[in-house]
């Protein structure tokens, strides 16, 4: 007994020895002052490298420092602006004609390995990308976005049926330098080089993607870690500690090297809002985006910069819910349209956001030939007139309760009835939460007790799967899905409520409304920037007639940069954004 | 001796292979689909399915996956959250920080907790009992979520003595259990306190018992009769709040992970139950029962050691 | 005693009866005990009153248990009445504020200098520091809250409000009352399971035994957190799926405890004479044993309580808390987590709540265990 004990002691003495050492010792280590590092984060890591089968918008960091594609976003001198270079690509697209373009690749362009890239990399990397068994989540990316190439969406969904050959696809080798892509509509240069920017078009590397195929062919493990993905790009991928750090390191081989200041990033992976803001503090980040709890804390400071984003929040009706006798009257989603204070929800529960009672974000049409928002356009202006007529973005608490006593007289209601609306959210949403919370008094009182809101929590289900589990779960769903083709198409943002998309996240369509989309959608308008405009307007006036959902806030972006960190842009450039990849480190 | 450790041994296989079956019936019948991605094609997806037998009727499905457990520690594919990565490499690259962070939490909780426990049965209703029943309290009661955080802003923020996230990719040994020291403390401290408030109460009644009269009168020294006998009698008890206490330590701490940035497994079995990813859910509950068994073995045989009347199956 | 008459001395051997006298009273019975006998919980309640620290213990834990009955009736306010123009006040006592604790100031940093004169009046106590950011002269200053927001002058909000502006007073005792309905309710759950389960076993033993532990080591074997999520898809959050989801593993330990307690026991002496003297299984396994287990068992459930509160917070944490408006200890902790920087007096009060609802309960069971402790009886 005596030796455990003794044992015990000399247990305990080392770990406080270690304890003591560790916590001693760490003041010894050096610092290389020449190195100029960037420091920036991630709240969650990159499941996967492989950039076909990923919608995590996450991977597209490791993508833009550790591989390249065929072009870049780049600012302009001036820094208001921005065009774009080529980085795999020489030069800008040539056109051939109407439909036709072609694309030279670099020839010094190489894998970190040293193998050569040539026009059979990135055909191959397409071909996989589009593969029909292989059913990449991204493959759209690549067929329709702002170019839409020939039969490349066809190929891809035709399944295992072989309708269609891959010889049909607009993409083709022309020599081994030399890539043709034909479009389905004319277009300009610079849609062609905006449609190789995104992750999902960066170059796989052969042998890796091959070897870790399975035998059907329908998956592989290509960027599952390091040992099986291959970068091309101006940042060796050093090290990847998964849900911990990146780092990135400089490789002054690359073609564009002089255009890359930092000569280290490093990617902390944090998933903590207090520990982002204690690193922030002590001046361990270089950038950080506040969230709504700590923002009034940052709000009047100088480094704080801000912009509308393409995020428009918005409440989902279910509108076949067997369990509520008013679920389909349209009176009903007007009351719910009306009676939401969306001034104070978007001030003080999400943070200085900006309250909003219609649907089209304030960046879309930002892209479009002119620069003119849409909601800058008189058109736009129109509508925010029209809604601001029934009260301060749409709220208004007497309107509100008159619909609401028109769909329980529509119901054969009583006004004694109460009838109970389930409000689902995610249990991590704060802001749904307490969206949710708040309106649980409001309606009380506006609707005078006719309506009692329940908030419930997914219990670990996305608000998406939740509502598959049945129409009966749910009547009310804070909701927020961007489509950053609307910055180009303002009408675009409409995308996923018409009756054609799958997956849609609500349960109520309207001909009108998708007949209208159809006429936004037509290729004549395309060019015609200002009747898109028009016909948007009357596409968001049919939108707010039958209130296909509701709209809350507009979100707001917040960030910070450190002030070591000098941007190459003076100013939010939509589609570029800070140019923080261009950035440079000064005393 | 060896007959009742074989036949445990034998009983925990058995326990082992139910909870296997169990797991992988429950979650499977889950109402999530495996693959739900609408913009696939049926056919694709019945390949997709195909491949991992998922076509095929549950009791098929349920041979291919004890088939490929048993022969070659296959247990499919993560799809979700590292789509496409083996699940038994997924695991394996979560364990290692998980290990380091919880064996010496561990090894800090128990010492701590048995001489806490000892000098507070001791010296008991005197003012050292006073004061590590106090702390012992503060250390159960407050959670570990608001633990981690406050020690996170004290000596990483206003004290700056540790780096605020775990350091992966530390040149050194040292220096990356520089990092994980205040996790370790933030995860000892709950441990340690159930320790010694366990202890205490057990040692406290024991010391009361007779033979330690006897052990006195024999002329030992207080401390020799509470070292060489109570002590021993006091640990059947502890070793029995010891189980739970290392499956949760061992099962990793999703709090405390997630605020000093720990990729370990704590936060994988809630996630991957969030999203849907059934193959790792399974592997991931068969890897904590394993645990939670192999403790709940080792306590068992060591209990056949301390205290030989306590042999499971023993005759009333 | 007999004596022989002979042997006596010759002056003393014939003594007439008259020259002796009864000393003492004539029945020489003993009196009999005034006092009752005292009982098995009578003493143990006589020994629980002379453990100073376990009756101030049970007090507080009276103190918390009214309060949470009636503070949220006193405060004046309502626990779901929400007000977002004053979100994230700091807490205001009247008194206390002239001493400069909780008088409702807070520390605004990175503010201009130059929006400094849009304050509203009276408001700005201190300009605490002064410094230069890209080329912007800023200050942190600490500022009468109540009056920065507008609160008028005479309305207190003891603990401050949440992120909607409720008084957070009055949630946090509404708050304690639900967690406490929740821990007990689990807790008695928990140790009726585990008692009749730990005996049956321990008792027993044999095949009894090995069958009944090895279904608790399955039980034990899934992970609670994972029971508790298919718990909470399959009956919604709410508190009927959390005590249950607390109950459905939440046992085992208690039965484990209990069945070590048996194995102990169940060879002494006593037992074995009761047996021979024919008492039935139930009597020795309720009367004659499980009284030697009932100190640790009570202990473990003093324990357990403020322990189930934790598991709840535990779950709030991970978003599966009970259902909004209605707060829990766990809910109001990790709302106070999420902004411990910006605002610490979310997360210290319920903390504070929590740990003396632990340190009493757990001097109360320290006492209690004691007083119940058969071999200690009559001790004083």
């Amino acid at each position: 007994m005596g030796n455990v004990r003794r044992s015990v002691a000399l247990i305990v003495a080392v770990i406080m020895m270690a304890t003591l050492l560790a916590a001693c010792g760490g003041k010894t280590t050096q610092q290389e002052p020449e190195l100029k590092v960037f420091r920036t984060y991630l709240t969650s890591d990159c499941p996967i490298l492989n950039g076909h089968d990923s919608v995590e918008s996450s991977l597209q960091v490791p993508h833009d420092y550790c591989s390249s594609p065929l072009y870049r976003v780049y600012p302009n001198e001036d820094g208001k602006g921005y065009h774009y270079i080529g980085d795999l690509a020489e030069g800008m697209p040539i056109q051939i004609d109407e439909y036709n373009w072609q694309i030279k690749i670099r020839k010094e362009a190489k894998w970190h390995n040293g193998e050569p890239i040539n026009a059979d990399t990135i055909i191959y990397s397409w071909k996989m990308l589009l593969d029909p068994i292989l059913a990449n989540q991204m493959a759209d990316f690549l067929a329709t976005g702002s170019i839409t190439i020939v039969n490349a969406r066809e190929y891809q969904r035709q399944g295992t049926e072989n309708t269609v050959a891959w010889e049909d696809v607009g993409i083709k080798k022309i020599d081994d330098y030399t890539i043709q892509i034909t479009t389905a509509y004319p277009n300009t240069a610079e849609e062609v080089c905006a449609q190789f920017v995104d992750r999902s078009t960066f170059p796989v590397y052969q042998p890796y993607y091959e070897a870790g195929m399975n035998e059907s062919r329908t998956q592989t493990t290509y960027g599952t870690t390091l040992d099986e993905w291959m970068g091309c790009g101006p940042y060796f991928f050093k090290k990847w500690e998964f849900g911990n750090m990146h780092v990135y390191e400089k490789n002054p081989d690359h073609w564009l090297a002089d255009l890359f200041h930092y000569d280290r990033v490093e990617v902390y992976i944090v998933p903590d809002m207090n520990a982002r803001v204690q690193m922030w503090e002590s001046g361990q980040l270089d950038y950080f985006v506040p969230d709504a709890n700590t923002i009034d804390r940052y709000i009047n400071d100088p480094r704080m910069v801000s912009y509308e984003s393409l995020g428009v929040d918005h409440i989902d009706i279910n509108c076949k819910n067997p369990t509520n006798p008013i679920s389909g009257l349209i009176e009903y989603r007007k009351a719910v349209y009306h009676a939401i204070d969306r001034e104070t929800v978007a001030r003080e529960i999400y943070g200085h956001m900006k309250p909003t009672g219609t649907y089209v974000n304030g960046q879309a049409g930002i892209l479009s030939p002119s620069g003119l928002t849409y909601r800058e356009s008189e058109y736009g202006k129109a509508v925010t007139e029209m809604v601001n007529q029934w009260g301060p973005y749409g709220y208004n608490p007497e309107l509100a309760l008159d619909y609401m006593k028109q769909a329980f007289a529509k119901a054969g209601l009583s006004d004694n009835d109460v009838i109970t609306l389930k409000w689902i959210c995610e249990g991590s949403d704060v802001e749904a939460k307490a969206t949710g919370e708040f309106l649980m008094e409001e309606f009380e009182r506006i609707f005078e007790g006719r309506i009692k809101l329940e908030v419930i929590s997914t219990a670990g289900m996305s608000a998406t799967q939740f509502k598959r589990t049945g129409d009966d779960k749910w009547d009310l769903s804070p909701n927020q899905w961007t489509r950053s083709l609307s910055r180009k198409f303002p009408y675009m943002c409409f995308y996923y409520y018409l009756s054609t998309y799958a997956t849609a996240p609500n349960n109520y369509f309207d001909e009108e409304f998708d007949a209208q989309y159809a006429v936004c959608d037509a290729p004549e308008l395309k060019n015609d920037y200002d009747r898109m405009l028009q016909e948007t307007k009357k596409l968001e006036e049919i939108y707010l007639e039958k209130v296909i959902h509701v709209p809350t806030v507009q979100r707001v972006v917040y960030e910070m940069f450190s002030d070591r960190v000098k941007l190459p842009v003076d100013r939010y450039i939509p589609g570029l954004g800070w140019g923080t990849i261009y950035g440079d480190i000064v005393k | 001796m060896l007959k009742y450790t074989l036949r445990r041994w034998g009983a925990m296989m058995l326990t082992m292979f139910i909870i296997m079956s169990l797991s992988f019936w429950i979650i499977r019948l889950m109402p999530q689909s495996i693959f739900e991605n609408p913009e696939v094609a049926p056919e694709i997806q019945r390949l997709l399915e195909a491949e991992m037998h998922l076509d095929k009727p549950m009791w098929v499905q349920y041979y291919y996956f004890l088939r490929g457990i048993i022969t070659e520690r296959d247990f499919g594919r993560s799809v979700k959250l590292r789509p496409g990565m083996e699940v038994f490499k997924v695991i394996v690259s979560r364990i290692k920080p998980s290990m380091v962070l919880n064996f010496f939490s561990l090894i800090l909780a128990i010492p701590a907790g048995i001489i806490l426990g000892t000098i507070a049965a001791l010296q008991r209703n005197k003012w050292p009992d006073n004061l590590i029943s106090f702390l012992v309290v503060i250390f159960i009661s407050v959670p570990s979520f608001v633990f981690g955080a406050v020690l996170q802003y004290l000596f990483t923020f206003k004290f700056p003595i540790f780096p605020t996230l775990y350091n992966a990719s530390a040149s050194s040994f040292r220096e990356m259990f520089r990092s994980l020291t205040l996790p370790i403390i933030a995860l000892a401290l709950g441990p340690a306190a159930t320790i010694a408030r366990y202890l205490r109460g057990e040692l406290i009644e024991t010391l009361n018992s007779e033979f330690l009269l006897l052990a006195r009168t024999k002329g030992l020294t207080r401390t020799q009769a509470v070292v060489r006998h109570a002590f021993r009698n006091s640990l059947v008890p502890i070793a029995n709040t010891m189980i739970p206490m290392i499956t949760g330590i061992m099962g990793g701490s999703l709090v405390i992970e997630r605020i000093f940035a720990v990729p370990g497994m704590g936060g994988q079995l809630v996630e991957s139950i969030v999203v849907g990813d059934h193959f790792l859910t399974v592997a991931l509950l068969i890897w904590y029962s394993a645990i939670s068994l192999i403790t709940i073995f080792i306590v068992d045989i060591s209990y056949g050691l301390i205290d030989p009347r306590i042999r499971i199956g023993g005759e009333k | 005693m007999i004596v022989d008459r002979n042997n006596l001395p010759e002056d003393i051997r014939d003594l007439p009866e008259s020259c002796f006298e009864i000393v003492g009273s004539e029945d020489i019975s003993d009196e009999p005990f005034k006092t009752e006998a005292i009982g098995f919980f009578k003493d143990a309640i006589y020994r629980l009153r002379k453990n100073k620290l376990s009756v101030i213990a049970f007090w507080l834990i009276t103190a918390v248990i009214i309060s949470a009955i009636i503070v949220p009736h006193l405060t004046g306010y309502s626990p779901t009445a929400q007000n977002l123009a004053y979100r994230n006040l700091p807490p205001k006592i009247p008194g206390l504020e002239k001493l400069g604790i909780a008088d409702g100031t807070r520390i605004l940093t990175n503010r201009p200098k130059a929006s400094l004169s849009e304050f509203p009046e009276g408001s700005i106590i201190q300009i605490v520091r002064e410094y230069k950011a890209s080329n912007v002269d800023m200050v942190d200053v600490k500022v009468d809250y109540y009056k920065f927001v507008g609160v008028p002058e005479g309305e207190y909000h003891w603990m401050g409000t949440d992120y909607l502006g409720r008084d957070l007073c009055t949630r946090l005792f509404l708050g304690a009352r639900i967690s406490l309905l929740i821990a007990f309710f689990a807790v008695v759950a928990n140790i009726i399971i585990g008692v009749v389960y730990g005996a049956c076993a321990g008792y027993y033993g044999g095949r009894v035994d090995m069958i009944l532990t090895h279904f608790a080591e399955i039980l034990d074997g899934l992970p609670y957190l994972v029971v508790t999520i298919l718990f909470m898809l399959l009956f919604g959050s709410g508190m009927f799926s959390i005590v249950l989801a607390l109950t459905v593993t939440g046992w085992i330990g208690t039965a484990r405890l209990v069945r070590a307690q048996f194995y102990r026991f169940k060879g002494r002496e006593y037992v074995l004479a009761a047996r021979t003297l024919g008492v039935r299984d139930r009597a020795l396994i309720f009367r004659h044993i499980l009284p030697n287990a009932i100190g640790p068992v009570i202990t473990r459930a003093m324990i357990s309580i403020p322990g189930a509160i934790f598991s709840e917070s535990f779950l709030a944490y991970i978003g599966l808390g009970i259902k909004p408006p209605n707060p829990s200890i766990g809910v109001l902790l990790s709302d106070g987590q999420r902004v411990l920087l910006q605002y610490p007096y979310q997360t210290v009060f319920p903390a504070v709540l929590i740990s003396v609802l632990m340190v009493s309960f757990n001097l109360f069971a320290n006492g209690l265990r004691d007083a119940l402790d058969p071999t200690q009886r009559g001790e004083i």
